[in-house]
């Protein structure tokens, strides 16, 4: 009898992970979609990579790191985010609060997130470069 | 009818085949040690979840547990019970350590394991190495005893578990050929002709990955080759002795150059190969050759 439930657990969870591979259901971890490089990239697109600067009350321009040791979020996580971030700003209260206690004494007067942004033609890197401003926020 | 029912018997024992149970002692400790491994500096990130809060965003199972978002003292406890498990799993292998040592500490294990890779999945990014670990993490203590020096003897109660992890490791790769057919709209040839392996290079820049990136011919035939490999990933459970070291070595071979050019290590899956070594040989192995070692003149 014990193999037939053995084989039943099997296969159903096989099946869940193929499932999930066709509803892309990622927060179906751990047999969720294995989507990691999975998205073909536009070999003629451009790739953003997000960073976020900060100001602090001394006037300095400081790199507010984005990792969970840094400011309780990683890069990838807050690039998922950001929509919210653009919708209501004061979300990121949170990561500065992190980034502060990460990173004392400096306190945090301003934030402001940018794309840095890489032209790619034929699947490689085509020309230097540059960077754009997504959005500013003044810490309350 | 008998050749269907010959048939159905096959599939079964493939499915729950009788394998050495000496091995789950071996990959139960591999394992074991990946976890403490995990929770101290790769996947650490649980640690440090208690500052935000309405980060929170729960994977599925997450939700049925109906975990909150984790707080420092959850962390640490979870922390400690991988440890203590890793520990109990690793002397339990040992004949002389009683049986219900390593039958606390894999269930101590595998709980605390689970919890802490749940919640490091529930901040809005989920890894994708992290699938046959957490699997034979919940099924391995199902093997019951297993030692070291358990020599050959086999079954299917240990065999199961060792095919599960084998086969979900497996399917880590087939499956993310799955997910490149569905991302790219049912064609894997969109996949291998874009511009995935630039856009990874320019996301994770380091001095190797930049010599690269401008090299369009080059990085095309990367991705053919890793698409290749990911789909003739099942051929490993034809193969036997040399020739599935070799594959084995083919895949290590992948994982560090993804680890080189990307920072990826994928170590959860590269240890969960251990569930396809026979390492139930490599104690008498070891006497023999302290043997002869012995028996040589001086």
């Amino acid at each position: 009898m014990g193999a037939f439930w053995r084989v039943g657990v099997m296969v159903l969870l096989v099946g869940v992970l193929v499932a999930a591979q066709f509803l892309r259901a990622d927060h179906w971890y751990p047999l969720g979609s294995l989507g990691q490089y999975a998205y073909p990239r536009d070999p003629d697109g451009d790739v953003i990579n997000t960073y976020v600067m900060g100001v602090t009350t001394t006037g300095d321009e400081v790199r507010v790191g984005l990792t969970p040791g840094s400011a309780g979020i990683s890069r990838v996580e807050f690039e998922v985010q950001l929509p919210e971030f653009q919708a209501d700003p004061d979300l990121l209260g949170d990561i500065v609060e992190a980034w502060q206690d990460s990173h004392p004494p400096h306190v945090l007067t301003s934030v402001t997130v940018y794309e840095n942004i890489s032209p790619m033609s034929a699947g490689a890197l085509a020309s230097e470069p540059y960077d754009t401003v997504v959005l500013t926020w003044e810490v309350p | 009818m008998t050749a269907a029912l010959a048939l159905a018997r096959r599939v079964l024992a493939w499915l729950v085949p009788a394998l050495p149970r000496a091995r789950v002692a071996w990959v139960r400790t591999a394992l074991a040690v990946m976890a403490v491994l995990d929770v101290r500096y790769f996947l650490n990130s649980t640690g440090e979840r208690g500052a935000t809060p309405d980060l929170f965003a729960p994977v599925l199972v997450a939700e049925w547990l109906h975990l909150p978002p984790v707080t420092d003292g959850v962390a640490q406890m979870l922390f400690v019970g991988v440890h203590l498990g890793a520990a109990a799993v690793a002397l339990g292998g040992f004949t002389r350590v009683p049986a219900a040592v390593q039958h606390a500490g894999g269930l101590v294990l595998g709980g605390s394991y689970l919890l802490w890779v749940l919640w490091a999945m529930s901040y809005g990014y989920v890894s994708h190495d992290h699938m046959a670990i957490v699997i034979g993490m919940l099924v391995l203590p199902t093997a019951g005893t297993s030692r070291y020096g358990g020599g050959p003897a086999a079954d299917s109660v240990a065999g199961w578990p060792l095919r599960m992890i084998q086969l979900f490791t497996v399917l880590t790769y087939l499956g993310s050929v799955l997910a490149k057919y569905v991302f790219s709209g049912g064609s894997l040839l969109r996949w291998a002709t874009s511009g995935t392996l630039a856009w990874a290079f320019i996301r994770r820049p380091n001095d190797v990955n930049q010599l690269l990136v401008q090299h369009a011919l080059l990085l095309r035939a990367a991705q053919w080759g890793a698409l290749l490999l990911e789909i003739v990933s099942p051929a490993v459970f034809a193969l036997r002795g040399r020739w599935l070291a070799l594959a084995i070595g083919a895949f290590m071979s992948f994982h560090l150059a993804t680890f080189v050019l990307l920072g990826i290590h994928f170590l959860p899956t590269v240890v969960c190969w251990s569930a396809f070594v026979p390492w139930e040989r490599l104690p008498a192995w070891w006497r023999a050759r302290r043997r002869t070692a012995a028996l040589a003149p001086a």
